[in-house]
C-alpha cells in the first residue's frame, strides 16, 4: 500500500458558514496503481488533493483524519518536516492550469532543476544532464532547456509540469486535471505519456477529473466524489461495468458515448451546496431512487463485492 | 431543401502586429464554402484556433470578411453596411460559451431579457412581459415569476446558460450560431441543456450552427458535422455518417483521441496524432495537415486538395480520396 487514507476532513469558514469541502474519505492505492477521482465541480475533488499534499488555504477550520505514505503517518508530521521530507520527494502534484505557473523570465530548464540544485545540494553540471534525461523521457527535445515559457505550447508546457513532477521520482504523483486545458489530440498524447510512465516508473497516481471516460484511459481504480464525500469506490470494471451507487449511474448515462449510440439522461437539479447540505445522504434530492430513509440519515457503507464499496441506502437495509 | 445561410470561399483574416511597423495576416478562416439548411444544425468541430469560431461570427458579420461571399436566405449580405444589417441582428443571435460573463450582472433577469425587445421596439410593456415568460418557459426556468427577480448570481451555471438561450429566442430569430454552449457546464446538466437546445430547434425551426471542440455532443445534436483544421474545412457530412466512418485522416485522429468510458482503454496505448497544430500566420504550403499525417504523399505538399463528394453525403479534402485540387488564388482577392 502506498496510501491509506482514513477519514479526512478539511473544512473552511466562508461569509456563509462553516464549508464541508472534504466530509470524512477514505481510501487506498497500490504502488503502481492509478486512482480516477471522478466529480463534478465543487464536490470537493480538489480540496482532497490539496488535504493530501498539505496546500492548505488560510481559512481551514478543521482538518483531521489519517494519511498514511509508505507507512508513514503524515498528519504527525509538523509543516518544516512535510516542506523538507515529503512534498516534491514522496508526493509531486501536477495542478490544472499549472503549466500557466511557470515563471515567464527565467528559462524552463533552470526552473526543472532549481530543486535539485537548492535541496540535493547536486553540481549545475549534474543537475541539467538530469533534467535533460527527465526531459527526454516526457518527450522534449532538449532544446527546451534554454526555453523560456512562452515560446512553448500549451501541451510542451504541460511535458515540463510533468517532468518536474517525476524528478525527484516520487512514489505517488497527483494530476489534478492535467489535460483541461489542452486540445484533445494533445490530451491523447498527454495520457498516452501518463501511461508510459506508469508502466515504465511504477509509480502510483491519483488522477482528478470531472470527465469519467478520460478518467478510464488510466485509472486501474475509481473513486466517485459527491458533495464532499466518497459514494463509490471499486476497481475501473466495476465502477464503469456494474455501477452500484445511483449518481455514478446517472453520471454513466449522462456520458454521450462516440462509439456505440446512447440516449444521453441528465442528472436534474445541481450539486449541493456544501454551506448547507441536505439532511442524510447529500444526493438524495437529485436521486432517482429516493426513499423515505435517505432523507432522514445518513447512509451507510456497503460492499457488494470484493474491493467494491458504496454509500447508499440501497444496499445497507440491515443497518435500519 | 433552402439554404439559411451559405458562405463561398469565405475568408476573415485577423492581423497581427510582428515587430514594430509591420502587421501580418492570421488566416483564420481561409476560404470556407459551406451551407445550414433550414431547420438543420451543423457542428464545426475542430481544435482552438482552428479557425470555427471566426467562421461562425463572420457568418453573422460580427467580423467582416476580407472575401468571398456571405448569403443569408438567399440575399448576399458580404457587402451590406452594420447600419442596414439591423433585421439581421433580429433574425440572427448568437450564444456564448460562458454565462457568467455574457449576462449583466446588475440587471434582474427580466431587464436582462427585455433590453433586446425595447431596442428592437417593442413597445408594448405587457406584451414585452408575456414574450419573456414563454420564452423562459420554453427553457423550463421554473416558477418563471420567481425566475425574473432573480440576479445572475442567484442562479447556478446552467440557469444562467438557459437565460442565455430565451435570451437568444425572444425575437424569434431563424439562425443560432451557439458557440461552445455546454462546454463551461457540469457533465449531469450538459445533457439536460442540450435537449433543450434540440427541442427549442424543434419547435422554432431553427438553422442552428453548433461550435463545439467535443465530438461526442456534436454527435447528439446535430444533423451534419464539418471538421475544421487551420482556418480550412477538411470534412464534412451526415454526422453518424462522418463519426461511424471518418475519410480524413484529422478526422480519424481526432476521434481515435477521444476516449469512451471503458476500463479496457487504460490497458493500450491510444493512436494519436503525432505533433501539433500549425501556426495559422504560417501555415503549411500544401494540405495543411500533411506535417502531421500518417499517409502523407508527395502531392500533400504541393497541392491543396479541394473538399469534394466522396461518398453520398460525406465530403473531405484529401488527395487519398481523389486527384483534384484548388486553383491558385486569383490576382482579384483582397490582401
Amino acid at each position: 500500500m502506498v496510501l491509506k487514507i482514513e477519514e479526512l476532513h478539511l473544512h473552511y469558514v466562508t461569509m456563509r458558514g462553516m464549508l464541508k469541502a472534504v466530509d470524512g474519505i477514505s481510501l487506498e492505492i497500490g504502488s503502481g496503481e492509478a486512482l480516477g477521482l471522478v466529480g463534478e465541480s465543487g464536490c470537493g475533488k480538489t480540496s482532497m488533493s490539496l488535504g493530501i499534499t498539505r496546500l492548505l488555504p488560510s481559512n481551514v477550520s478543521e482538518y483531521k483524519g489519517s494519511i498514511e505514505l509508505e507507512g508513514r503517518e503524515l498528519m504527525k508530521l509538523s509543516k518544516e518536516e512535510f516542506r523538507s521530507d515529503i512534498n516534491w520527494k514522496k508526493i509531486s502534484m501536477v495542478f490544472q492550469g499549472a503549466m500557466n505557473s511557470l515563471n515567464p523570465v527565467i528559462r524552463v530548464g533552470i526552473q526543472v532543476a532549481e530543486p535539485l540544485v537548492v535541496h540535493e545540494k547536486m553540481r549545475k553540471q549534474e543537475a541539467k544532464e538530469r533534467v535533460l534525461e527527465i526531459f527526454e523521457r516526457v518527450g522534449l527535445p532538449p532544446e527546451t532547456f534554454d526555453r523560456y515559457a512562452h515560446e512553448l505550447s500549451g501541451g510542451m508546457k504541460q511535458r515540463v509540469v510533468i517532468a518536474m513532477a517525476l524528478l525527484l521520482n516520487p512514489p505517488l504523483i497527483i494530476l489534478d486535471e492535467p489535460t483541461s486545458a489542452l486540445d484533445v489530440s494533445i490530451q491523447a498524447q498527454v495520457m498516452n505519456l501518463l501511461k508510459q510512465l506508469k508502466k515504465e516508473r511504477n509509480m502510483a497516481m491519483i488522477f482528478i477529473t470531472h470527465d469519467i471516460a478520460l478518467s478510464s484511459d488510466i485509472s486501474d481504480k475509481m473513486a466517485v466524489m459527491y458533495g464532499g464525500r466518497i459514494v463509490e469506490f471499486g476497481t475501473s470494471e466495476q465502477v464503469i461495468n456494474d455501477p452500484r451507487h445511483p449518481y455514478t449511474q446517472k453520471l454513466l448515462a449522462s456520458t454521450p458515448l462516440l462509439r456505440s449510440y446512447n440516449e444521453p439522461e441528465f442528472i436534474p437539479g445541481a450539486p449541493p451546496d456544501l454551506v448547507s447540505p441536505p439532511t442524510g445522504c447529500n444526493y438524495h434530492p437529485r436521486c432517482h431512487m429516493v426513499m423515505d430513509v435517505c432523507s432522514r440519515k445518513d447512509p451507510p457503507t456497503a460492499y457488494p463485492e470484493e474491493g467494491q464499496r458504496v454509500e447508499c441506502w440501497l444496499y445497507g437495509e440491515e443497518n435500519e | 431543401m433552402s439554404s439559411i445561410v451559405e458562405t463561398r470561399n469565405l475568408r476573415m483574416y485577423y492581423t497581427v502586429r510582428q515587430g514594430l511597423f509591420k502587421t501580418v495576416p492570421v488566416k483564420a478562416v481561409d476560404g470556407v464554402s459551406m451551407n445550414i439548411k433550414a431547420a438543420e444544425t451543423l457542428a464545426l468541430v475542430g481544435e482552438s484556433g482552428c479557425g470555427k469560431t471566426s467562421l461562425g461570427r463572420t457568418t453573422l458579420r460580427l467580423l467582416e470578411p476580407v472575401s468571398g461571399e456571405l448569403i443569408f436566405k438567399g440575399k448576399d449580405i458580404t457587402h451590406d453596411s452594420q447600419q442596414s444589417l439591423k433585421w439581421l441582428r433580429r433574425d440572427a443571435q448568437i450564444i456564448f460559451q460562458d454565462p457568467y460573463s455574457s449576462i449583466n450582472p446588475y440587471m434582474n433577469i427580466h431587464q436582462i431579457m427585455e433590453e433586446p425587445l425595447i431596442i428592437h421596439k417593442i413597445e408594448d410593456a405587457d406584451k414585452r412581459t408575456e414574450m419573456i415568460y414563454r420564452a423562459l418557459e420554453e427553457v423550463r426556468l421554473y416558477p418563471v415569476d420567481e425566475v425574473v427577480r432573480k440576479y445572475p448570481h442567484m442562479l447556478s451555471g446552467g440557469q444562467r446558460q438557459r437565460v442565455t438561450f430565451a435570451r437568444a429566442l425572444l425575437l424569434d430569430p431563424t439562425y443560432i450560431v451557439a458557440d461552445e454552449p455546454v462546454s463551461m457546464i457540469d457533465a449531469s446538466s450538459r445533457v439536460e441543456l442540450l435537449q433543450i437546445l434540440s427541442n427549442l430547434q424543434k419547435l422554432h425551426n431553427l438553422s442552428i450552427l453548433y461550435i463545439t471542440h467535443d465530438i461526442s455532443t456534436a454527435k447528439y445534436v446535430s444533423n451534419r458535422l464539418a471538421v475544421m483544421y487551420v482556418g480550412k474545412m477538411v470534412e464534412r457530412g451526415d454526422v453518424l455518417k462522418v463519426i461511424g466512418k471518418p475519410l480524413h485522416p484529422y478526422t480519424q485522429g481526432l476521434i481515435a483521441s477521444v476516449p469512451d468510458p471503458d476500463p479496457s482503454n487504460r490497458l493500450s496505448y491510444r493512436e494519436v496524432i503525432p505533433g501539433e497544430p500549425p501556426n495559422a500566420i504560417n501555415p503549411p504550403a500544401g494540405c495543411r495537415f500533411h506535417t502531421r499525417c500518417p499517409h502523407v504523399m508527395p502531392i500533400c505538399s504541393e497541392k491543396e486538395p479541394k473538399l469534394i463528394e466522396i461518398e453520398q453525403g460525406q465530403d473531405a479534402a484529401c488527395f487519398l480520396y481523389h486527384k483534384e485540387f484548388v486553383e491558385e488564388e486569383q490576382p482579384g482577392d483582397k490582401r
